[in-house]
């Protein structure tokens, strides 16, 4: 075990595939922008930031770093959390809800199985196979232990489970598994390889969560400041995805005239409420300028209903962060690191 | 961190120190010899058995909790969770041939993924009794009597037996209309239903499950297939088999993939008729909750009980059994303020088919707090292979549980781990060694334990260490004691002196005056 025994902060991330692109995508729109002078090099900088290290491994592999605390934090997708993380280890969740990486864990069978639509029934032909000396059922899978619990919560016993690392969508029609389970984004894999998922067969909804070692984060002060920032970041700009800061110049008598006619469609409110400062203009005419912060949905009929009380000169700038009085996600971990 | 490097014992196990052994010891021992005065003899079988063996019958609880890997021949095994299972194979594997009944006592560890803490471990020890062929009374009143007679020998006070009959309930589920299925999971939710589960809460987990649906002929639209489902079921099996297949292939949805397509057919008529069951599955719910309800005092309940069977027309066999079981416990003697019936409970495993039984300590945890637990089989042995039933019955403890219980009454006697050595032996200077061995030798063959000073420290230290260690007797040894051959031997409390020649070790009166 090589234990990070230093100050800095070591983050590992996935080297490969598309949840490196959206992490390091997140990591960037984050103010952590990675330096790597050669793109093959496992190890990288953080620019601006000497004392994080960034550390490139496979998705499968964080969760075990991040426990023998080798990194002390880690992005992955909760699914391969949930696979191979380690009982009462020293890896907690910090963020479960990074908002990328999205899929679902499904089991799924052949959509000529016309009679399973449900787990019970995946546990009903089970029994019957075992009682008629069919054999198990086999389950075709990357994550065999989620599976296997899975499907012991629903009274499914007879069952093998063949790990593989192929394409799954072949098992069935290649018979090397009855059933699947294996993540999809939207499902059009499945289909077009004509399976179906099981109604309540969902196994767990994933996407891309932080993961900290407990010891390390206790033991060393430095980086859980460290951490805080990073956590500060992510959390604040997860907020603020989606949201918009505009600004524009509207006509008036007063700050208030201004507030009421902008107001009365509710649409004006802001996170808390527009914000209205005067403008010195040169031929002293009444402008003010409104400010408030609105969701991507809301953003045009907005635009609209300031264009109707007059508006002119609308800036329009996508909010990076959003930062609330204390971070919910820190004092969190806090609690979690004293109390437990 | 600071003890990163050192390897603890894993999660849910842990090690009996020569402090704990000999407890644990007694408690075996006495055990034993409780089971033995009744004719029990000891069997031993293995700790890895193939999974099938618990699959077959041991019920969701302990399957979900199973060890279970494949080993390197790539065979399905497990970790026993239990031990029945096990015996009941060893029984058909090895001892068909004998005469019965065959009476069979056991301890060993076994095996649960369970969330540890007090009482709870992941390995833990059962001790038991199997009693193989007999479905007289008298067998299930002797195996409830001998789970209570252990427990006294070993001097446990505060506990309760509960005896219940999964008969009853058996009986109804026999005669409901309802599949296999759907029988298991309502016995599961009995005990649910005990524990202050609503019938509303597992009705609407039926139906999550799809085992149930709304009453589809209320929707209009499907009227028509509610005529025509109810068709299907008035008419032959076969037949309306046949008519499904047809009209999948029909409508061009053909089963070309891994199934056989009479199979599918067969699975669709199946849920067809399963989702009818609506009616009696509430008719089952409502019997249930009846009978979670008869629980107390053997003579208050039996006219409840019968009251009951007459309600719902069901046999009287297990009420009558249960009569004559709590008439054979009366000649035991058994002290009935500890006893208690109890319709509502079904102990978790689905093996049992007659008399059932708890004992509980209320000291330990609401959900640790059984420390034994049996019942009657009478098809295991047949579901594990064997040509019929076979009545058999049995009972587990759970050892860890009952020390625990006992610490609680304070019943170990003091330092029972400090009885081991009698003497230890201190020599004087490596020249005596030969003299030391031999002495230490003929001393253990007269019957004492005999330590002798291996870290060469001095007289003084030497005898701190047997003060502390509450070892009896010293023995000191030098030059002129191998001379002489005699020895030196101390009491430790009274620090009196005495010599003994060695040609009078073994004189039986100097050395029974010693201890």
């Amino acid at each position: 075990m090589a234990y990070n025994e230093t100050n800095n902060l070591i983050v590992t991330i996935p080297s490969k595939g598309r949840l490196e692109e959206q992490t390091l995508q997140f990591m960037r729109k984050s103010g952590l922008k990675i330096y790597r002078p050669n793109p093959r090099q496992y190890e990288a900088g953080i620019e601006g930031n000497k004392n994080v290290k960034v550390l490139f491994q496979r998705a499968a592999d964080i969760p075990e770093k991040v426990n023998e605390g080798s990194a002390d934090l880690g992005i992955t997708g909760l699914d391969l959390y949930e696979e191979y993380k380690i009982e009462s280890a020293n890896t907690l969740i910090i963020h479960k809800e990074l908002g990328f990486g999205k899929c679902q864990l499904v089991l799924a069978v052949s959509d000529d199985w016309w009679d399973v639509s449900s787990m019970d029934d995946v546990a009903d032909l089970s029994n019957k196979w075992h009682n008629e000396g069919k054999g198990d059922i086999k389950v075709a899978t990357k994550f065999p232990r989620v599976t296997r619990n899975f499907l012991h919560k629903y009274g499914v016993y007879y069952f093998t489970i063949i790990e593989t690392h192929g394409a799954l969508e072949l098992a069935p029609k290649m018979g090397y598994g009855h059933i699947i389970s294996d993540l999809v984004e939207t499902g059009t894999t499945l289909r077009e390889n004509r399976l179906k998922i099981i109604r309540d067969g969902i196994i767990l909804n994933s996407q891309a969560c932080l993961i900290g070692n407990k010891k390390a984060l206790k033991r060393y002060p430095k980086k859980l400041e460290l951490t805080k920032k990073v956590i500060e970041y992510f959390e604040s700009q997860i907020r603020a995805e989606g949201y918009y800061s505009i600004v524009a110049n509207i006509k008036g008598n007063s700050p208030e005239e201004i507030f009421n006619s902008i107001l009365d469609n509710g649409r004006c409110e802001g996170l808390r409420g527009p914000t209205i400062s005067k403008v010195y203009t040169k031929d002293n005419t009444n402008w003010y300028a409104i400010n408030i912060v609105v969701y991507q949905d809301e953003l045009f009929p907005v635009i609209e209903h300031l264009r109707k009380n007059s508006s002119e000169g609308i800036l329009v700038f996508p909010a990076e962060y959003i930062f609330e009085n204390k971070s919910v996600t820190y004092s969190n971990l806090l609690s979690k690191l004293k109390y437990k | 961190m600071e003890k990163s490097n050192e390897i603890s014992s894993v999660r849910g196990t842990f090690d009996i120190t020569p402090n704990e052994y000999y407890i644990y010891n007694s408690i075996n021992e006495n055990l034993k010899k409780c089971f033995e005065s009744y004719g029990y003899k000891g069997i031993v079988v293995p700790i890895i058995e193939y999974s099938e063996l618990h699959l077959r019958k041991s019920g969701d609880e302990i399957i979900s909790k199973m060890y279970e890997f494949k080993d390197y021949g790539n065979r399905k095994i497990c970790l026993r969770p239990e031990l029945t299972a096990s015996v009941a194979r060893a029984y058909l594997n090895n001892l068909m041939s004998e005469s019965l009944p065959i009476r069979l006592y056991y301890s060993g560890p076994s095996f649960r993924y369970d969330k540890p803490q007090k009482g709870r471990y992941r390995q833990f020890t059962q001790a038991g009794i199997e009693l193989i062929g007999s479905n007289s009374e008298i067998s299930d009143a002797e195996i409830i009597w001998i789970a209570n007679k252990g427990l006294c020998s070993l001097g446990l006070k505060k506990y309760s037996l509960i005896i219940g009959h999964i008969g009853l309930v058996l009986d109804f589920l026999e005669n409901s209309g309802l599949d296999e299925r759907v029988k298991r999971m309502l016995l599961k939710n009995m005990e649910l239903l005990s524990k202050g589960g609503t019938v509303q809460k597992i009705r609407s987990h039926f139906e999550e499950l799809d085992i149930i649906t709304k009453d589809i002929a209320k929707n209009e639209n499907k009227k028509y297939l509610t005529d025509f489902l109810k068709y299907l079921e008035e008419i032959d099996y076969s037949k309306a088999k046949k008519i499904i297949y047809g009209l999948l292939e029909e409508i061009g949805l053909g089963i070309d993939g891994n199934r056989v397509p009479e199979e599918v057919a067969e699975r669709l008529l199946f849920k067809i008729k399963r989702k009818n069951q609506r009616k009696n599955i509430d008719k089952a719910l409502e019997f249930i909750k009846e009978l979670i309800k008869i629980k107390g005092n053997p003579k208050i309940v039996f006219s409840q009980i019968n009251d009951l069977i007459r309600e719902y027309n069901l046999s009287k066999k297990p009420l009558e059994e249960l009569e004559t079981v709590i008439e054979n416990l009366d000649y035991f003697n058994i002290d009935w303020g500890k006893v208690n019936i109890d319709l509502g409970f079904g102990r978790g495993l689905d093996y049992y088919t007659g008399i059932i039984f708890e004992i509980n300590y209320d000291g330990l945890g609401t959900q640790e707090k059984q420390i034994c637990g049996g019942g009657r089989y009478n098809d295991l042995i047949r579901i594990l292979g064997g040509k019929r039933d076979l009545p058999s019955l049995g009972f587990a403890y759970g050892i860890e549980r009952i020390k625990l219980a006992l610490e609680i009454e304070k019943k170990f006697p003091e330092n029972l781990k400090n009885k081991v050595t009698d003497m230890f032996i201190i020599p004087i200077g490596n020249e005596v060694l030969d003299y030391v061995i031999k002495v230490s030798e003929l001393l253990r063959e007269i019957g004492f334990n005999v330590e002798i000073d291996v870290l060469e420290r001095k007289i003084n230290r030497n005898l701190e260490y047997v003060d502390k260690m509450n070892i009896p007797f010293a023995v000191i040894i030098g030059g002129d004691e191998k001379k002489s051959k005699i020895i030196k031997l101390r009491n430790t409390k009274t620090k009196l002196e005495q010599i003994i020649p060695l040609e009078h070790l073994k004189d039986k009166n100097i050395m029974s005056n010693l201890s």
